[in-house]
């Protein structure tokens, strides 16, 4: 939450009106502590404040100042991705990282963004399947490669859907490798400027 | 209320803090930015502000018509915005903030 935006707090049993989905009109409303779910079933928000339907007890409103408890929810409950990878595609993505500016710690940023847009099909998955089958593809897995953010998993999961590939470690290779072509073989400009830009805002 | 009135009275409510987010079928939408935390109010007020007329649409809620319902469609920052909301003196109620 910004330093900038003041929050006005509620406290439990404080009342309020709100519609309600149940009741389907607008009601009156009680500030009570309550366990809220996630839409997509992945967690509940524990013991928040939220305002409940007087009539039929429904949760209808949340406060704003009820945002950080549902922010550190959905962190916990949000999958990282994680595969393994030969040693040398760990090499690979430090001389892209730093091809474009950024060190070590810019290399998850650079593999997301490629995720993202093989997820968006600005990149062609078919030829990140050919790469696959290139001798640079083989080696033993040695290295674990583990990538959060609200968008990851779910840009995975649209990619495996459209592959063939079914594992997270076979994509996160042909990503890698689709990045050695872009950025350290082909010097890709397009490439190679959107991510300076990304990298030096990281910075 | 047009829509230059639902914008200010939108933005001030966001500087004030007097949000409230409503919930649907009980539950916290994980694609609602705001309410997830994705991103903060002002940068919300950021979108809004710089949102056109053309960009606005408004209509009134299914439960009471005497609300006005207030609609953004718009891109800020090379990102398309659906932003949803409706004032309840004296918050406003936000029903959307999509990406």
């Amino acid at each position: 939450m910004s330093e900038d935006t003041i929050v006005n707090i509620v406290k439990v049993g404080d009342t309020s009106r709100a519609a309600c989905d149940t009741c389907k009109k607008f009601v009156g409303v009680t500030y009570r502590l309550r366990d809220v779910s996630l839409s997509d079933g992945a967690g509940t928000v524990r013991d928040v404040i939220a305002g409940v339907c007087d009539q039929c007890d429904s949760v209808c409103v949340l406060p704003h100042q009820s945002v950080p408890a549902v922010a550190e929810t959905m962190s916990k409950t949000r999958k990282p991705v994680e595969g393994r990878v030969p040693a040398h595609m760990i090499d690979i993505l430090r001389m892209a990282s730093g091809e474009v500016g950024g060190g070590s710690d810019f290399v998850p940023q650079l593999v997301k963004y490629y995720i993202h847009k093989m997820a968006q099909e600005d990149i062609s998955t078919a030829q990140v399947e050919r790469l696959l089958q290139t001798e640079l593809a083989s080696g033993k897995a040695q290295k674990r490669i583990s990538l959060k953010g609200r968008s990851v998993f779910d840009d995975v999961e649209l990619v495996k859907s459209r592959m063939r590939l079914k594992t997270t470690s076979d994509i996160l290779k042909g990503v890698i490798l689709k990045i050695n072509v872009d950025i350290l073989q082909k010097k890709n400009k397009k490439s190679i400027k959107a991510l300076e830009d990304i990298a030096a805002a990281c910075r | 209320m047009g829509f230059r009135d639902a914008k200010r009275q939108l933005i001030e409510c966001l500087s004030d803090g007097r949000i409230d987010h409503e919930l649907e079928r009980s539950e916290i939408d994980v694609k609602n930015l705001l309410v997830t935390g994705y991103v903060s109010a002002d940068e919300v007020a950021e979108v809004i502000r710089r949102c056109r007329g053309n960009e606005y649409a408004c209509s009134p809620h299914h439960f009471d018509e005497t609300i006005d319902v207030h609609i953004v469609k718009t891109t800020h920052g090379g990102t398309s915005w659906y932003i949803k909301w409706y004032y309840l003196d004296p918050n406003v109620m936000f029903i959307s903030v999509h990406e």
